[in-house]
């Protein structure tokens, strides 16, 4: 197997910093040897302090860069946040395997809060290959809504949507989830949609949940990144990150699971593993 | 049964493939997941009396140049009341599952011991030689008194048979392994990884949190041949597990030719693309080599022995 990019933290210094709301900020590195597939993951390295996943984002081969995406959500992303540019960070990675890009099937991303870092990776990707480009991305308030501009020159059809009703819909995207694949079966035909998810577990449990009830056939069509998870080791060693009851690993076999193997699992949305190997209840969170 | 059967003292297993300790073994659904994949048996994550949560990370990084890991996870576990809920299942299942314990006190060997024989343990391999475990690591194993203490209580309490997993940190090992058998170990495990450091030259830090930990892999398995090889030559009887730097069925080979009646591995699952296939690729392997040399497999054991 290709054993590049699976080992030691690589030192890269911040380039540049982009404050996107007040809570996160976007990071740049040089990308050389970093370049990742969407959906995949690094570990970021911040020395003395913690090593942590981070999901990739912004890659730019052409321009030789890589953008990671980060929301103040704890002491280790509030730490990385005090970083100026020149300061140095460990990455390895990138890790575990990404988005399997569906062609033929027309796209639907959905994403909650942060998670909308690893969906902007696919987004990016199919952006240049693929005409329709459906984007639900919710966020508690306006402010934690990224990349806004960014998404609607791509595609115009773009939901927004606050819990607290600040920017766009008043709700939830699997509201808007719903009134779409329930809209398109009343036009007739097949579900050609690939659909592609990333946030908080009890957001994505509740999307699988939706597509579950309205077109099982849907499931395995339907990728959704867990990065949100503990890991130490990214590549499928320690078990930190093991879903039960399939056994797999996040950082090797996933992060990116199609629903399918979700709605097998006992863990998803409901069990996270603790640094000890032992689990306690999802709480809720964006 | 297979051609690939092994006799561990009173253990037969199906193949001489056993899951390292510390590798995919806390929870029961990947511990099934390799023995679905044609390992003969699995070790769980070391397990002691109390939750743990280890060491912050860094806690674990490849070193691909070697095929090798560094790790200071500092016996990271949920600790034995979690762990004895969570592996309930085999009670149904019975796969054959050894449990690695740590401990510093006799009494805590007990208790863990008295829960964990309620779920029909095929073995129990006392850990006795983590580098980063700090006062439950290493600082045991070079404390003869309670090293012997901790091997005589875990046989008083064990239904089954109890391993003694050693170090390459030591002068001679097998100087250990005579305290460990002489205390009644059914069998010896060797090796645990090395000690060892790796130092980041931009930062000037070394990488791990613990700044030291074990080395794994391909580039101790020299070590780990050689210190079988030494307790087979001064043990013949004592049935002897070998661990280290093993991804192949050549890797097996010679450590079965060293004298080892099993062998665990644990970082190869980190260097395979597919790791469903790690262990029926090798006990394919190894069928294919005995078959070519019309040996069976006990008959490679100690076989690099000569008179
Ligand atoms: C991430 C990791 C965690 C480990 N945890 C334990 C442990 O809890 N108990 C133990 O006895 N050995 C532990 N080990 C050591 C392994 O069981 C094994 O002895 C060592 O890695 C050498 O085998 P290998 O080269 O096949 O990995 C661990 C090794 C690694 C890489
Ligand atoms: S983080 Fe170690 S197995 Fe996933």
């Amino acid at each position: 197997m290709n054993t590049k990019g699976l080992g030691r933290p690589i030192i890269r210094e911040i380039v540049k910093i982009v404050e996107e709301t007040e809570l996160t900020k976007t990071f740049y590195f040089n990308g050389e040897g970093l370049f990742a597939k969407p959906g995949q993951f690094y570990m970021l390295w911040l020395p003395e302090i913690d090593e942590k996943p981070i999901s990739a984002c912004i890659t730019n081969i052409e321009e030789g860069f890589i953008g990671l995406s980060i929301k103040k959500v704890g002491r280790f992303t509030e730490e990385i946040q005090q970083r100026k540019i020149g300061d140095k960070v460990g990455i390895r990675g990138p890790f575990g395997k990404g988005f399997n890009h569906e062609k033929g099937r027309k796209a639907i991303f959905i994403a909650g809060g942060i998670g909308i870092a690893p969906i902007r990776s696919i987004f990016d990707l199919l952006k240049k290959e693929q005409e329709e480009l459906v984007l639900i991305y919710g966020a508690q308030t306006d402010s934690d809504l990224v990349f806004k501009e960014y998404f609607t020159q791509f595609t115009n059809n773009v939901t927004y949507c606050t819990d607290d009703g600040s920017f766009g819909y008043h709700g939830f995207p699997t509201d808007i989830l719903r009134n779409f694949l329930e809209k398109e079966i009343k036009k007739g035909g097949e579900l050609n949609y690939s659909i592609y998810g990333c946030g908080s577990e009890l957001f994505l449990k509740a999307v699988l949940d939706l597509i579950a009830s309205i077109d099982q056939s849907l499931l395995t069509h339907t990728q959704l990144s867990l990065a949100d998870r503990y890991m130490r080791c990214g590549v499928g060693l320690c078990g930190s990150c093991i879903i039960d009851d399939t056994g797999l690993s996040v950082c090797k076999d996933g992060p990116v699971f199609t629903g399918e193997i979700l709605a097998k699992t006992t863990d998803f949305g409901i069990y996270g593993r603790n640094p000890d190997g032992s689990k306690s209840k999802i709480q809720p969170h964006y | 049964m297979t051609d690939l059967q092994t006799q561990i003292g009173d253990i037969s297993i199906r193949s001489p493939l056993i899951l390292a300790a510390g590798v995919l073994g806390t929870s029961f659904s990947s511990i099934k997941r390799v023995y679905n994949n044609g390992f003969g048996a699995m070790v769980s994550k070391s397990i002691g009396i109390k939750p743990n949560a280890g060491y912050v990370n860094p806690t674990i990084f490849l070193l691909p140049e070697t095929r090798s890991a560094m790790n200071a996870v500092g016996l990271a576990n949920p600790g034995v009341e979690d762990f004895f809920e969570k592996m309930k299942p085999n009670l149904e299942e019975k796969l054959p599952i050894i449990y690695s314990i740590y401990g510093n006190e006799e009494e805590q060997i007990r208790a863990i011991i008295e829960k964990l024989n309620q779920l029909n343990p095929l073995a129990y391999e006392l850990n006795v030689s983590c580098p980063h475990g700090g006062k439950f690591g290493l600082s045991v194993l070079h404390d003869d008194e309670l090293f012997r203490s901790l091997v005589t209580t875990a046989k008083k309490y064990a239904t089954c048979p109890v391993w003694v997993k050693l170090s390459p940190n030591a002068v001679n090992i097998t100087d250990y392994a005579e305290i460990a058998i002489s205390s009644g170990a059914d069998a010896i495990v060797a090796i645990n990884t090395l000690k060892a450091m790796v130092i980041d030259i931009e930062t000037m830090t070394p990488v791990l949190a613990n700044k030291a930990g074990g080395l794994s892999g391909k580039a101790i398995k020299p070590i780990g041949v050689r210190a079988v090889y030494d307790l087979y030559s001064r043990f013949p009887k004592t049935p002897i597990i070998g661990v280290g730097g093993i991804e192949t069925a050549e890797d097996v080979i010679e450590y079965l030719l060293a004298g080892a009646s099993a062998v665990e591995i644990g970082t190869a699952f980190a260097y395979t693309d597919d790791q469903e296939k790690l262990g029926t690729q090798i006990n394919s392997e190894l069928e294919s080599y005995l078959k070519d040399k019309g040996l069976k497999l006990e008959e490679l054991i100690g076989k690099a022995h000569k008179e």
